[in-house]
C-alpha cells in the first residue's frame, strides 16, 4: 500500500482537477445556461448543440472557447452567446473581436488601448505578444472598408495573400458569423417575439385575403396589403442573414427536415398558426430580454419538450455533445502529460521507482481520458476517428502514448513513461493549435466519405506515424540522456535499441501496408492507384526510411547508436509527411493549409537534426559509456 | 561476372537506391509546386535522369538518377538478390513474400506509367456518348463533310506529328497539310498591330483575327495546356491552299477544298468504343445549409449494340463501373448540375497492387511476428 501511495495520490490528483474542470464548465447563474446550451440546432452540416455553436464561434472571433464578463471574470461561451442572439444591442459592446494586425487597426482607426498586461508579462512573454480585443460597435464604421478589402483579396489564390490580407479575410468571416448570429433566433425589430407570433397569427387570415384579391383583381384594402409587404420583406431579410437552423420537423419520408427561425411566417400563412418550437424560442427570447429567469429556465424545458417530441433523441445527442464539450478530455489529457512528465524528471533525481510507478499511473490514466475523448467524437460525428488533420494529431499521440505504455509494461525503466507524456503533450499541443479555424467536427466531402477505408486505411497509416514518432522520440532522448548524463549503460543502451528496432519494424509494417490501402482506395474512387501526389509520396518516404533503418540494421551498417540517429531523422520524415505536404497546398489531399505553422515545423526539424549532429560526437566524449 | 553480380545483389546497393530514391520523391514533391503534379512526375518519376537545362541554351544535363533508374537497378537488386544472396528456409518465408511484393508492387508502376490510359467523357442529360477524350494529349483532326448526308469522315492525326512537324497527308484526302510552327500550350490574344511577324503568316480561318504567343507548357491540375500550331495547306500540285492557326478550344475552321466542305481543329485526342453511355440523370446532393458534396452520383445506361447488351448503373463516389477492361468513375459535373464528367481508365496493371499489399502484410506480419514470439519466449525464460 505504502509503496503505492505517490501513484495513487498523482491519479487522484488529476481526478480532482477534472472534476472542478467539469464543475467550471456550467455558470453560477439563476439563468440555467446549461440547459439552453443543450438545445439542438442543425449547423455545419450537422446537429448541435448551441453550447458548440457557441464554443465555435467564439473560436472563430476571440481565439478562445470563453470570454471575460463584466467583471473581467472567464465565462463559459454559451452565456455570450445568448446575449447574441437574444441581446444583440448589449452584445455589440463586448470587446470580443480579437485584431492583431496592426495594419488593420490603423484601417480601421480602432482605439488604441491600455495594455492589459504588467511590464514584468511583457519582459516574460516578449512584446508584440499582446491581444487587442474590440467590439463589435468599435468595428461597425469601418464594415464598409473591411468589406471592400476582404473582396479584394479573396480574389487572390490564398498562397498570393499577404499577411493583411489573410487577416482581413478572417475578420469579414468573423463579423458575418457574429451578424448571421445575432439574427438567428429572433430579428429583433420588435420587443416582444411572443407578442408578435400572436400578431403574425390573427393578422394572417386578413392579409392572405388582400394578397389573393389583388392578384385576381378584386376589391382588396390597401394598408393590409402594404402591411403584408412590409412583413414579407422583414421575414426576407431574417431569413437571409440567419445561419442557424433551428426548426426540426419530420417529412412523410421520416427523414429529417430542418428550417430557420424565420421560417414561422410560412408556418402561420400556410396553417394559421406558428408550431410549438416556435413558440416556445419566442417565449425564451421575452423572458431572456426581461431578464426573467425562472420564465426562461421554464420555458427552455418547454422548448426541450417540444425538440423530444419531434425525435427523443434529438436532445439526448446534443447532450453527449455537450458533455464532451464539459469534460474537455484532450485539454485534461495535455495537462496531465505534463504531470506525468514532472513525475518522472524528478525520479531521475530522487525516489526512483515509485515516482515512476506514479508516472506510469497517470500516464495509463491520460490515456483512458484520451480514449474517452475518441470514443465522443466518433459518436458525435458516426465516422472512424481520423477525418481531419485536427484528429490526426489526436490519434497519432494516442497511438504512440498506447505503444509507449506497453514499453513500459515491460521494461519499466522510465523511458515509456518519458516518451508517452512529452509525445501525449505535444500532439495535444499540436491539435489544440489546430483547432483554431472552428469546428473540428466536419462532415466529410463525398469522395472522403467512406468508413470502410477511413477505418482501415487512414487508420492503419496514423498508427504507423504514431510508431515512427515515438521510435524517434526514444532514440531523441537516448542521445541526449547518455551524452549529458551517467545513467544509461551498456545493458540499458542494448535494451533501448531493441525497444527502437521493434517499434520501427511495427511502424514499417503499418506505414508500408497503410499507404497501400491508400493506393487500393485511390484506385477504387478515382482509378489511379499511385498519383505522386504529395502526402502519398510524404507516407512513401516514411516507408522507404523506415526500410532504411531495417536494412541498416540487418546488414550491420548500423549499430545501437546508429539506429537511434536514424530513428530521429525518422521525425524529420514523419513531420514533413504530415505537416509539410499539406503546406505546399497541392494535390487531392491538401485538406489543411497552414503557413504560420511552418516555422514551428522547420524548428522542430532543426531540432532533431541538432540532437543528431550531437549523437555524431565521439563516444568517449559521452557521460554514459554505451559500450 | 562474379564481382559484377555480387555488387548488383548487395544489400548496399539496395540502400543506396533507397536513399537515393528518398531523395528524389522529395525533390519531386517540392518542384510539383511549380511545375504541378502531372509536370513534377513526368520531369522526376517517369524519367531515367533528371535533367537541368542550362539557362538560356537548350542544353540539358542530367544531374540525378530518375524514378524508371532507381526502379530498374532496384528491380535488378531484389531479383538478383532473390537468387544469389536470399536463403530459402521456412525461417525466411515472411522476407521472401515482403520482396515478392516490392517487385509486384514495382512491376505494377511501371506498367502503370506505360500503359494507363485516362480520359474523360462527359455526357449531357438526355444524350449519350461512344468516346473519351484524352486529358493531356491532342490530335489533329481534319473532318470531311461531304462524304455522306448523315455522316463525317474524321482523319485523327496523333501530337507526335505536329511535335515533329511531320506532314499530315491521308490517301483519301486530296491535300496536305504542313505544320509550319508548333507550341505545347499558347497564349491567344487579339490580332492587331503588336502581333510579331510570323503571326501575321496565318491567311484563313480565326488566324486573321488573333494570334498565338508561346507559353511554357504547364503540369498544374486545374491549368490547360493549350497545344497550337501554324497549318497550312497544299494541293496536290504543291500548291498554298492557306494557312490556319489551329489550337485546342477553337471551334472547328470550316473551309472549301475543290467544291467539298472539310474543317480542321486540334482536339482533344478521342477514344471510340463500340458501345455507347447515356446519361439519365445526375445528381449532387449537398448537406444541408452548407456547400460541401455529400454525394454525386450519375444514372447511366450503357447499350453495346453488336452484344445486344443494355443496361443501366448507377455510378457514384467509391463505386465505378468497370466494364470491357475499362473503369468508369464519377469525376466531375458541369453545366449546373446536368451535365456528367466520367473518368475512363483502362491500366492492365491494376490488379498487381491488390497481389503486393496481400504479399507484403501477410509477409511483414509473419516476420515481425516471429521476433515478436522469439521475444517473448526470451523473457518467459527469464527469471
Amino acid at each position: 500500500m505504502k509503496k503505492r501511495l505517490p501513484a495513487i495520490i498523482a491519479v487522484s490528483f488529476l481526478l480532482l482537477y477534472f472534476i472542478s474542470n467539469y464543475m467550471k464548465q456550467s455558470p453560477r447563474t439563476e439563468i440555467d445556461y446549461t440547459t439552453f446550451g443543450n438545445t439542438p440546432v442543425h449547423l455545419n452540416g450537422r446537429i448541435q448543440p448551441l453550447d458548440s455553436v457557441a464554443r465555435n464561434a467564439l473560436l472563430g472571433i476571440r481565439y478562445k472557447r470563453s470570454f471575460l464578463n463584466d467583471e473581467g471574470k472567464k465565462t463559459s461561451a454559451i452565456v455570450w452567446l445568448a446575449e447574441v442572439m437574444m441581446r444583440p444591442d448589449l452584445a455589440h459592446e463586448r470587446p470580443v473581436f480579437r485584431i492583431q494586425d496592426e495594419d488593420i487597426r490603423s484601417l480601421l482607426k480602432l482605439p488604441k488601448k491600455p495594455s492589459t498586461r504588467s511590464k514584468v508579462m511583457i519582459a516574460l512573454v516578449g512584446p508584440g505578444t499582446e491581444h487587442f480585443y474590440f467590439s463589435f460597435n468599435e468595428i461597425a464604421p469601418s464594415l464598409k472598408v473591411i468589406s471592400e478589402q476582404a473582396q479584394k483579396a479573396s480574389e487572390l489564390e490564398d498562397a498570393q495573400r499577404s499577411r493583411f490580407q489573410k487577416a482581413i479575410i478572417q475578420l469579414a468571416r468573423a463579423l458575418s458569423n457574429y451578424t448571421g448570429l445575432t439574427q438567428s433566433l429572433h430579428h429583433g425589430q420588435v420587443a416582444s417575439f411572443s407578442q408578435e407570433v400572436k400578431d403574425l397569427e390573427a393578422f394572417a387570415p386578413e392579409g392572405i385575403r388582400a394578397v389573393n384579391n389583388r392578384q385576381i383583381g378584386a376589391d382588396y384594402d390597401e394598408e393590409t396589403f402594404n402591411q403584408m409587404m412590409s412583413i414579407g420583406f422583414l421575414y426576407q431579410g431574417f431569413e437571409q442573414s440567419s445561419n442557424l437552423l433551428t426548426l426540426p420537423t419530420i417529412d412523410s419520408n421520416g427523414e429529417f427536415e430542418w428550417n430557420k427561425t424565420s421560417f414561422l411566417l410560412r408556418q402561420v400563412l400556410s396553417q394559421g398558426q406558428a408550431s410549438e418550437i416556435v413558440r416556445s424560442y419566442a417565449s425564451v427570447v421575452d423572458a431572456y430580454r426581461i431578464e426573467d429567469a425562472a420564465a426562461f429556465n421554464e420555458n427552455v424545458l418547454a422548448l426541450h419538450a417540444d425538440l423530444k417530441a419531434v425525435d427523443p433523441s434529438l436532445v439526448s445527442d446534443a447532450g453527449v455533445e455537450q458533455l464532451f464539450n464539459f469534460i474537455e478530455p484532450f485539454y485534461i489529457a495535455a495537462a496531465g502529460y505534463v504531470m506525468a512528465f514532472l513525475a518522472v524528471i524528478i525520479s531521475w533525481v530522487r525516489w526512483p521507482d515509485r515516482l515512476n510507478q506514479a508516472a506510469f499511473a497517470i500516464v495509463c490514466a491520460c490515456a483512458v481520458i484520451h480514449t474517452v475523448g475518441i470514443i465522443f467524437r466518433i459518436y458525435i460525428i458516426g465516422y472512424a476517428p481520423v477525418i481531419n488533420l485536427y484528429s490526426s494529431a489526436v490519434f497519432v499521440g494516442w497511438g504512440a502514448v498506447l505503444l509507449a505504455i506497453i514499453l513500459e509494461a515491460l521494461y519499466k525503466n522510465s523511458i515509456g513513461n518519458a516518451t508517452a507524456s512529452i509525445i501525449g503533450f505535444s500532439t495535444l499541443l499540436v491539435a489544440h493549435h489546430l483547432s483554431t479555424t472552428g469546428d473540428t467536427l466536419e462532415m466529410l466531402r463525398a469522395v472522403l466519405d467512406n468508413n470502410f477505408w477511413l477505418a482501415t486505411h487512414v487508420i492503419i497509416i496514423t498508427l504507423g506515424y504514431s510508431a515512427t514518432f515515438l521510435a524517434g522520440s526514444i532514440g531523441f532522448i537516448f542521445i541526449l540522456m547518455s551524452v549529458l548524463s551517467n545513467r544509461i549503460d551498456k545493458g540499458i543502451a542494448r535494451t533501448l535499441g531493441n525497444m527502437v528496432y521493434g517499434i520501427i519494424c511495427f511502424a514499417t509494417l503499418f506505414s508500408f501496408v497503410g499507404t497501400i490501402l491508400g493506393g487500393i482506395w485511390a484506385d477504387q474512387s478515382w482509378g489511379r492507384f499511385w498519383g505522386w501526389d504529395p502526402k502519398e509520396n510524404g507516407a512513401l518516404l516514411i516507408v522507404i526510411w523506415n526500410a532504411i533503418i531495417l536494412h541498416s540494421r540487418w546488414g550491420g551498417f548500423a549499430k545501437t547508436r546508429g539506429i537511434m540517429m536514424l530513428a530521429i531523422f525518422g521525425n524529420v520524415v514523419f513531420s514533413w509527411s504530415w505537416f509539410g505536404t499539406n503546406m505546399l497546398g497541392i494535390g487531392l489531399h491538401a485538406y489543411g493549409f497552414m503557413d504560420e505553422a511552418f516555422t514551428y515545423l522547420a524548428a522542430f526539424m532543426l531540432l532533431q537534426v541538432m540532437v543528431i549532429a550531437i549523437g555524431a560526437i565521439p563516444t568517449r566524449f559521452w557521460k554514459s559509456q554505451i559500450g | 561476372m562474379k564481382p559484377f553480380i555480387k555488387f548488383f545483389s548487395s544489400l548496399e546497393l539496395a540502400i543506396a537506391c533507397m536513399v537515393l530514391g528518398l531523395i528524389l520523391i522529395f525533390i519531386g514533391t517540392l518542384d510539383q509546386v511549380n511545375l504541378g503534379i502531372h509536370g513534377a512526375t513526368e520531369r522526376y518519376f517517369y524519367t531515367f535522369f533528371v535533367y537541368w537545362n542550362i539557362p538560356n541554351t537548350e542544353i540539358a544535363i542530367p544531374y540525378f538518377p530518375g524514378g524508371y533508374t532507381l526502379g530498374f537497378v532496384l528491380l535488378t537488386n531484389l531479383v538478383t538478390a532473390l537468387f544469389v544472396r536470399f536463403k530459402y528456409s521456412w525461417k525466411k518465408v515472411g522476407v521472401l513474400m515482403v520482396h515478392f511484393g516490392v517487385i509486384t508492387l514495382l512491376l505494377g508502376e511501371l506498367i502503370t506509367s506505360m500503359m494507363q490510359t485516362d480520359s474523360a467523357m462527359i455526357i449531357d442529360e438526355g444524350s449519350s456518348s461512344n468516346f473519351s477524350e484524352d486529358r493531356q494529349i491532342t490530335e489533329l483532326a481534319i473532318i470531311d463533310h461531304s462524304h455522306s448526308s448523315e455522316t463525317d469522315r474524321v482523319y485523327a492525326f496523333p501530337q507526335t506529328m505536329l511535335e515533329a512537324k511531320q506532314d499530315a497527308r491521308h490517301e483519301d484526302l486530296p491535300f496536305t497539310v504542313s505544320v509550319n510552327q508548333y507550341m505545347p500550350n499558347a497564349l491567344i490574344q487579339r490580332r492587331d498591330e503588336n502581333a510579331p511577324a510570323e503571326a501575321l503568316i496565318a491567311n484563313k480561318g480565326l488566324g486573321l483575327q488573333v494570334y498565338a504567343k508561346p507559353i511554357p507548357k504547364t503540369g498544374k491540375m486545374d491549368d490547360v495546356n493549350r497545344t497550337t500550331a501554324m497549318l497550312t495547306i497544299f494541293d496536290d500540285s504543291g500548291q498554298v491552299v492557306g494557312t490556319w492557326l489551329a489550337s485546342l478550344g477553337f471551334t472547328a475552321q470550316e473551309f472549301t477544298f475543290e467544291g467539298k466542305r472539310y474543317s480542321l481543329e486540334i482536339r482533344r485526342k478521342r477514344y471510340y468504343y463500340p458501345f455507347e453511355i447515356a446519361l439519365i440523370d445526375f445528381s449532387h446532393d449537398r448537406y444541408l445549409g452548407t456547400n460541401i458534396p455529400m454525394n454525386f452520383s450519375s444514372d447511366i445506361k450503357l447499350t453495346h449494340e453488336e452484344r445486344g447488351e443494355e443496361r443501366e448503373f448507377l455510378i457514384y463516389m467509391n463505386h465505378p463501373l468497370r466494364y470491357n477492361g475499362l473503369t468508369f468513375f464519377q469525376s466531375g459535373f458541369a453545366n449546373e448540375d446536368t451535365t456528367t464528367i466520367l473518368q475512363v481508365v483502362s491500366n492492365p496493371g491494376r490488379h498487381l497492387p491488390y497481389i503486393s499489399c496481400i504479399l507484403i502484410f501477410a509477409g511483414l506480419t509473419v516476420q515481425f511476428g516471429q521476433g515478436l514470439f522469439s521475444f517473448a519466449g526470451r523473457r518467459a525464460k527469464k527469471p
